[in-house]
């Protein structure tokens, strides 16, 4: 059953079908060949989306998307750039600290590129920088996006595991400023080492506040967020309706930027997006049902616990498992597979599913970057409009730095819980 | 398979009704967003707990996600891995691509059984809150399933036969723009 | 995996953990029915809302997606409404009450069983004491003046809602999963379930107060499709029928042990437990109950509580 299933699957993605398609068609073809009711479809598709925590997901996109139509990234750049552009290797340390505020407002990897890759990628250009290392930058900042809240991949695991959103989002606050500062670690080395560029103009301070001031009410949007979070005025779904209010408010009024065409177009986006990532959710949800109904995760259960009882080596190998994974398999659907198999074994031996929850999402983001399957590289070679192949080697070295984080947030489980814990109970 | 034959009609209407779909999930968008909104304001501000506002908010949901579809196919903008598609070219790269729009449409066609197979017991049940019949809640994502899947085979169909409709076909690469795609996809 | 030996495979489904109660009287039903039919049917338990969520597994029952579920008399009641009339708050004059009116042979449960197999395909097997629902939060609140304005967690089903308004409270609806994040930040100031619910999931870690208002006694019903129940044989009927009997026994007793024990516990874990003793108006809280039951439900469930009440 689960070979059938998993065969369907493998084929239809390799003929280009929508990985919704790829999932659900195989799980229906299981269903029908092996008499299971065929109602389930209907009833496990739609409910799969019946949730008020998945909510978050449209309602953080259209807030990214708002903020995005109202300009604010041309700010905000402006700003970090005034900041730190005259530091060697300047404009790729811009990269990571606007890719750093902006993962604030923005709840995925893909989103970060579409707003900020071409900006960065002129930007290094310009200085001349290599066309494979703006690439690899750029590429690698965006993995922050998806870690810091709000996260799209991060309300998904949460949904799938029944974990609380808002502490698995919380969780991801530590983590993402350490591959921040890795990231900045790396790039200051190789400017160094190569002699990157810096700006040459020094700004002035007046230009420093004047940008900072136009720039406030963007920056104020992830405080809101996480206080908001911890206020106990809003529940995660929540903040992310207030947080599309506010960028509503600051768009028409404080920027001005938003029209009734721009509103359409933000609201239009979100649909679009949203319908292609819930479509992923709901047809996962027929093949969870099958794996489960083939005991699956049960085996896997009895399998892994059989290897070992502590929960770091089975971290470890989950992080072997995920990398592979990540190498061919989109990570949603990746995430939407694997979190139901792995998850009670790795929780019965004692792994905190905070701790899990970021491990997973950093796998997986990870695997956004690495060929065959990494939906950023495919995205950035056509941002920057380079051949695969050469992007794939300009996010070789960044590999390093993300999988030391990656190794940091599996050996020391604080870094992910400790901020959760501390300012929730 | 030419614009003037009933195929290129049929699809000329299933292009202008995925536009109307699409409409339909961007005003759910906007209505979600001010239930959610709705119930910061009424639990803060006048101590009222809304569980009709949160069932209507999901409902919109279901039915923005499932309503979207058929536009998202005719666009081009399903989540896919293409890799190896791009590696073909001519007719290999257009008999792969109708096979599989001809997967969607399949499974559109099942899920549609599913559909009358659950309906057919549970029509009449409804939800907690509002009481709303489950035909009524499953309703957005019915139309949305068929919709898709006809637009799929009819797709599927033309490019086996040679060419797909225009009006179902995505836009060249060139002109699509790399913002556009798939924007809030992790 | 072993080939099958059964000749009839039946997939349980539910939303509790293994390890609670609840959970493990699934599989003592499984063991029991293995048992009793000498292996020839098998019982499968999909624990933790692996094959979906409340509304849902009633639903799957129904459709025949799976062949067994428990849930509560409100989950049932969205397959045939009257049903939700039996977790109406103080309802019942004891868990003894409960108990007889929630025997499958009880003219109360006879009657409702029929209009459910009749409307929605699904018959109940059975249906044991699944707690009494206490509300916990962060001060001790006496009286239902005492709730005005404050913020309780309610599972969205007007019977419940009810329930938590009739005690003086807001009920606010929130996902089960963001409960005890919920209630760490504030969103909502309590919560109500029974003991057993609070302590499995460590709620005295964000609640420091639980009021034993004693709102609603309820059982829970373990329910089948009824297509599959059809198919069976005379002699396999009579085997389900004494393994549930078997299992309905011994996991009410196993609720009522630990209601006890499992409040000591909660003390222990730093709990205040306010009771009459400490100043807990119940009378109070339970005029105010009944009083919003009458007006919510008095025409339509009228009939049903006056045959409930006749049960001795
Ligand atoms: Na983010
Ligand atoms: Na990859």
């Amino acid at each position: 059953m689960t070979l059938l299933l998993l065969g369907l699957f493998l084929g239809l993605l390799l003929v280009g079908a929508p990985i919704a398609v790829a999932m659900g068609l195989s799980a229906a073809v299981v269903i029908l060949t092996h008499h299971l009711p065929v109602a389930v479809l209907a009833q496990r598709s739609v409910n799969a989306l019946d949730s008020s925590p998945l909510l978050a997901v449209p309602l953080f996109i259209f807030a990214a998307n708002l903020l995005n139509a109202a300009g604010v990234t041309g700010h905000l750049f402006q700003l970090i750039r005034l900041l730190v552009g005259r530091i060697r290797g300047g404009v790729a340390q811009v990269s990571v600290l606007v890719n750093l505020v902006f993962s604030g407002i923005s709840g995925a990897a893909l989103a970060d590129i579409g707003a900020l890759g071409s900006i960065q990628m002129r930007m290094m250009r310009e200085q001349g920088y290599r066309d494979e290392f703006a690439a690899g930058v750029t590429m690698a900042a965006a993995t922050i996006g998806p870690i810091f809240p709000p996260s799209i991949p991060i309300i998904i695991f949460a949904a799938a595991a029944n974990v609380s959103a808002v502490k698995l989002l919380l969780a991801g606050i530590v983590p993402a400023l350490i591959i921040a500062v890795l990231l900045m670690l790396q790039i200051a080395v190789t400017a160094r080492l190569k002699g990157l560029p810096r700006d040459a103009v020094r700004p002035d301070l007046k230009e420093i506040a004047r940008t900072f001031l136009v720039s406030l009410p963007a920056l104020l949007a992830p405080v809101l967020l996480i206080g908001g979070l911890l206020s106990g005025y809003f529940g995660p779904t929540e903040v992310a309706g207030v947080t599309v209010a506010y960028a509503l408010a600051i768009g028409s009024l404080v920027y001005r930027q938003l029209t009734w065409r721009s509103l359409l177009a933000a609201a239009r986006e979100t649909v679009e997006a949203t319908a292609s990532v819930l479509f992923i959710v709901a047809a996962a949800a027929l093949f969870a049902w099958v794996l489960t109904v083939d005991r699956v995760p049960a085996n896997a259960s009895g399998f892994l616990l059989g290897l070992s009882r502590d929960p770091l080596v089975l971290l470890l190998i989950l992080n072997g498992l995920l990398l592979v994974v990540g190498m061919v398999l989109e990570s949603l659907a990746a995430i939407l597979i694997i979190a139901p198999i792995v998850t009670p074994a790795l929780v019965a031996a004692g792994v905190d599913p905070i701790q899990l929850g970021v491990v997973f999402v950093l796998n997986l983001m990870i695997g956004l970057l690495t060929p065959p399957v990494g939906m950023s590289l495919y995205m950035v070679a056509i941002v920057a409009k380079l051949p695969l192949h050469r992007v794939v080697v300009g996010v070789l070295p960044f590999l390093i730095p993300l999988l030391l984080s990656l190794l940091v947030v599996t050996l020391v489980p604080a870094v992910a819980t400790w901020l959760p814990n501390l300012v929730i109970k | 398979m030419t614009e003037q034959g009933l195929c290129g009609r049929v699809a000329s209407q299933l292009e202008r009704i995925s536009v109307l779909g699409l409409g339909l999930a961007v005003a759910c968008l906007g209505l979600m967003t001010a239930l959610v909104v709705l119930q910061v304001v009424a639990r803060n501000f006048f101590d009222l707990g809304l569980p009709w506002a949160d069932e209507l908010a999901r409902l919109s949901g279901i039915a923005l996600t499932f309503l979207a579809l058929p536009y998202l196919l005719a666009r081009g903008k399903h989540i896919a891995v293409e890799f190896l598609v791009g590696l073909l070219g001519g007719r290999r790269r257009r008999l792969v691509l109708a096979v599989a729009d001809l997967a969607v449409a399949l499974f559109c066609a099942l899920m549609l059984w599913g559909f009358v197979k659950f309906l057919g017991r549970a029509a009449a049940f409804s939800t907690p809150s509002l009481g709303l019949p489950n035909l009524v809640f499953y309703a957005p994502a019915f139309a949305g399933t068929l919709l898709l899947g006809l637009a799929a085979l009819l797709r599927g169909l033309g490019r086996l036969a040679g060419a797909a409709p225009r009006a179902l076909e995505p836009p060249e690469p060139e002109s699509r723009a790399p913002e556009a795609r798939e924007p809030g996809a992790p | 995996r072993p080939a099958r030996a059964s000749d009839l495979v039946l997939r349980y489904g539910h939303m509790n953990s293994p390890t609670s109660i609840h959970g493990l009287q699934a599989q003592w039903l499984a063991e029991a029915i293995a048992k009793k039919t000498g292996g020839a049917i098998e019982v499968e338990v999909y624990p933790s809302s692996q094959l979906g969520k409340l509304q849902e597994l009633a639903e799957a029952v129904s459709t025949g997606t799976i062949a067994l579920s428990h849930n509560t008399a409100g989950g049932i009641g969205a397959l045939y409404e009257p049903f939700a009339a039996l977790d109406t708050p103080y309802l019942y004059r004891d868990v003894d009450h409960l108990m007889k009116v929630m025997d499958i042979d009880s003219p109360v449960m006879k009657k409702l069983n029929e209009g459910l197999i009749a409307k929605a395909g699904v018959r109940v097997l059975y249906a044991y004491y699944f707690g009494t629902r206490n509300l916990t939060a962060n001060a001790a609140y006496l009286k239902p003046a005492d709730l005005a304005g404050v913020k309780i967690r309610a599972i969205p089903f007007p019977i419940y809602t009810t329930a938590v308004e009739g005690l003086g409270a807001v009920p606010v609806p929130v996902d089960w999963s963001e409960v005890p994040t919920a209630l760490a930040t504030g969103v909502v100031s309590g919560q109500e379930n029974p003991v057993n619910v609070v302590l499995d999931n460590k709620l005295y870690d964000v609640q420091s107060h639980m009021m034993l208002t004693g709102h609603i006694s309820s059982g829970e019903v373990v329910v089948m499709n009824e297509e599959v129940w059809e198919s069976l044989t005379d002699a396999q009927r009579q085997a389900l029928a004494e393994a549930a009997a078997e299992v309905r026994k011994r996991a009410t007793e196993t609720v009522l042990a630990k209601e006890a024990d499992d409040l000591e516990q909660l003390r222990r874990h730093g709990m205040t437990i306010v009771g009459p003793e400490q100043g807990l108006d119940k009378a109070a809280f339970k005029a105010s109950v009944k009083a919003l039951v009458a007006r919510n439900f008095g025409e339509k469930y009228g009939a049903l509580y006056k045959e409930i009440e006749a049960i001795r």
